[in-house]
């Protein structure tokens, strides 16, 4: 059998597996005890699929053609203009822009309050400021470790210029940054239920660790105004849980 | 500041003498293009040395260790007269352009940390201030992102963030370069390339998420910059017959396999295709193997001492570590079997093989869970997540459907040498992906999603031999007419 044989012999098993895989996933949907919730799922997530496939084999079937076409001196110059029109789609696709012109959505814009701009000033006095007006967020465990609220209120820059020149001006060895979700559960309630860290050192104040709904993560709540003090041991303990 | 410049420079500095020693077999301008990846490379391997032999990673003995590695490579560049005019003309100019770029980088500071990616910062200074493995970070990330994390501790600067916009530039040149000279002198003529080839490039890094990642003080550019040059060094080992980029390949896929916990799973895709060479001497598949090979079981033994008692990760926990650690003592085993008469035959079939078992596996995964409804659920949830990502919510633009549209188009047009290479990775890949999409936990429509992430992975090597093909297919065809 010719080195070329093989080759196909051995792919068109391999293809088919794989195109059965696909096909289990999607026949699935139909055939489960919450067929609902599987249609559903299917429809928030796949509904494009085949609007996405015709687009793709059209575009693909118009490439062939232009492709195989003769003469197709014109080939390089259409092939740059349009790479270069896809670029430009790309970059209209970018969050700044598209938040000015309103084109699609995306998760992950940066908020800049810029009434922080003041307090955001890089000398350690007036970090030291800044960290006042915050500290009933912010908790400084034997001064090695600093909780941080999220940075989009603060904007990325400033994030970290902030707290990494803070963390390192006030000897911290950790910085870590309190979630949005935290941090506006932090505003409106005590948490409920927290984690007695230190229950049987005599500490009185807690450290809440939950787990945050979306992403199986821990995230580390303050419960207390005041200033937290956790000893040593502890804190490698909490560090230990916030890695698990 | 100024130290953070210094760190780069000296990587930079580090690298290009490491890598003149290969000037005869290297062009200068992968030569400078490659300092900066390489330096980096090279500044881990210190650390693996002096951890590996029980000493501790302080300044003190990272000098001692700099000064003598680097009159080494000094003293030989000279030895082999590798000091040319030209070479010393182009490394000055170089050097001017990168101290230039740093500059501006270090003033322009875009840098950018999440939840997923603060471990890699804090981790990193705990390494560099109490040289403590044992601490649990290690079981959060690879170890190269920790390392590179623990400069700013032991040369006295905030935190490093220079680095990624440059490497990301380093990395568009060379993309860029190789594009548009692939096959060295042979395609010299094609002058009409040059824009082809700079609009390809430029397109790969229009989506904002490429762009994004250029400051985000994360693992996923490092390894898809790394696996990238594992899978051309190979390629083009192949086709320039240069054993350099084999060193090369070897260098970066030790380096990709340290950035992410998953690494090591997938430069075994690279092993297994670097198996089925046949062009390559089993001398030099030797050398591949124990560059690779012998510091990821050491260094993966030696994580499982580390976390013996520590049995409760969900990531990295004892008994993967060893899993690790004990695959690769099997590749090596079956790689030596292998050499037997009647198997060597068999070996050109491996990366066959590979795509057998990974579909295989994947379909077992499927049908596992598949069977019970509330599993089928999530398995479809994530394939599905996984899909919105790529085309609407992962921040892509249009990218995948651009690459996706024009791979099917590339596998249709004319072979190019050995480009197999790049297509058992990128079909491996896929499998591989889609089998470890079945157990992963979290997931979220958005661009933080990690197996959103992970596209970033493959899509550098899927991008160019994509590019490679079409821009021969369409600069071929223009110049017979």
């Amino acid at each position: 059998m010719s080195k070329k044989r093989l080759t196909i012999v051995l792919i068109v098993p391999l293809l088919l597996i794989n195109i059965f895989n696909v096909v289990f996933i999607l026949i699935r949907v139909q055939d489960t005890e919450y067929p609902e919730e599987a249609l559903r799922i299917a429809g928030d997530y796949f509904l494009g699929l085949p609007l996405l496939l015709l687009v793709f084999s059209l575009i693909m079937i118009l490439l062939i053609r232009i492709f195989t076409r003769r003469p197709s001196s014109l080939l390089y110059p259409v092939f740059l203009i349009f790479i270069l029109f896809l670029m430009a789609i790309n970059i209209s696709l970018f969050p700044e822009i598209n938040d000015r012109f309103g084109v699609g959505e995306y998760d992950f814009r940066w908020k800049h309050d810029a009434s922080l701009d003041e307090a955001i000033a890089y000398s350690p006095a007036k970090i030291t400021r800044f960290l006042k007006s915050y500290r009933k967020m912010n908790s400084f465990l034997e001064r090695k470790i600093l909780i941080v609220p999220p940075f989009n209120l603060l904007g990325r820059d400033e994030f970290f210029k902030v707290f990494i020149t803070a963390g390192r001006w006030l000897e911290q060895d950790y910085v870590f940054e309190l979630s949005e979700e935290s941090f506006e559960k932090l505003n409106r309630h005590k948490p409920k239920q927290f984690l007695a860290y230190g229950k049987d050192t005599g500490i009185k104040e807690y450290l809440l660790v939950d787990e945050h709904p979306d992403s199986n993560r821990y995230y580390l709540y303050t419960f207390q105004e005041t200033m937290i003090l956790v000893p040593q041991e502890l804190q490698r303990e909490l560090f230990l849980n916030l890695h698990d | 500041m100024i130290n953070q410049y210094l760190f780069l420079l000296f990587l930079s500095i580090l690298g290009l003498s490491f890598l003149l020693l290969f000037r005869k077999h290297l062009d200068l301008i992968n030569t400078l293009l490659l300092s900066l990846p390489i330096g980096l490379v090279l500044w881990v391997s210190f650390f693996l040395v002096l951890i590996l032999s029980g000493l501790p990673w302080n300044s003190f003995l990272i000098f001692i260790l700099n000064v003598l590695f680097f009159s080494a490579i000094v003293y030989l560049n000279i030895k082999k007269k590798r000091f040319s005019k030209t070479v010393l003309i182009s490394t000055l100019i170089y050097l001017a352009g990168f101290s230039l770029l740093s500059i501006v980088f270090l003033v322009a500071n875009f840098s950018f940390l999440s939840h997923d990616s603060w471990i890699l910062f804090t981790g990193g200074q705990h390494l560099g201030l109490y040289n403590d493995l044992t601490s649990g970070f290690l079981k959060m990330g690879g170890l190269f992102s920790f390392i590179i994390n623990s400069s700013n501790v032991l040369f006295g600067f905030d935190y490093l963030y220079a680095f990624f916009p440059l490497l990301t530039l380093s990395f568009i040149l060379f993309f860029f370069y190789n594009l548009y000279f692939p096959f060295q002198d042979k395609e010299k003529a094609l002058d009409s390339g040059f824009f082809l080839s700079l609009c390809l490039s430029l397109f790969l890094f229009s989506s904002y998420f490429v762009f994004f990642h250029a400051h985000y003080l994360h693992s996923n550019l490092l390894f898809a910059i790394y696996s990238f040059f594992a899978v051309f060094g190979l390629w083009k080992r192949l086709t320039s017959g240069s054993n350099t980029w084999l060193i090369i390949s070897c260098l970066t896929l030790l380096a990709a396999s340290f950035i992410r916990m998953e690494g090591p799973l997938f430069a075994l895709l690279i092993i297994v295709i670097l198996f089925s060479i046949r062009t390559i001497s089993f001398k030099e598949k030797c050398v591949y193997l124990i560059g690779f090979c012998l510091p990821t079981i050491i260094w993966h033994l030696k994580l499982f001492f580390v976390f013996k008692d520590q049995a409760d990760n969900p990531f990295l926990n004892p008994q993967r570590v060893l899993t690790i650690a004990l695959l690769y003592v099997f590749v090596v085993l079956i790689f030596i079997l292998g050499q037997r008469r009647p198997l060597r035959r068999l070996q050109e079939f491996l990366p066959f093989g590979m795509l057998y078992v990974l579909s295989i596996t994947w379909t077992v995964l499927i049908m596992t869970t598949g069977l019970k409804t509330e599993s089928y659920i999530l398995v479809l949830k994530r394939y599905g997540i996984l899909l919105v990502n790529a085309t609407s919510r992962g921040g892509w633009g249009i990218t995948w459907i651009v690459i996706t549209v024009l791979f099917l188009i590339a596998l249709l047009i004319k072979k190019f040498n050995h480009e197999s290479v790049f297509l058992y990775y990128i079909f491996s890949f896929f499998l591989l992906y889609n089998c470890l999409n079945v157990f992963r936990k979290g997931w979220r429509p958005e661009w933080g999603d990690s197996g959103n992430r992970m596209l970033l992975h493959v899509l550098f090597i899927l991008a160019f031999y994509t590019f490679l093909k079409l821009r021969s297919a369409i600069l071929s065809r223009a110049i017979e007419e």
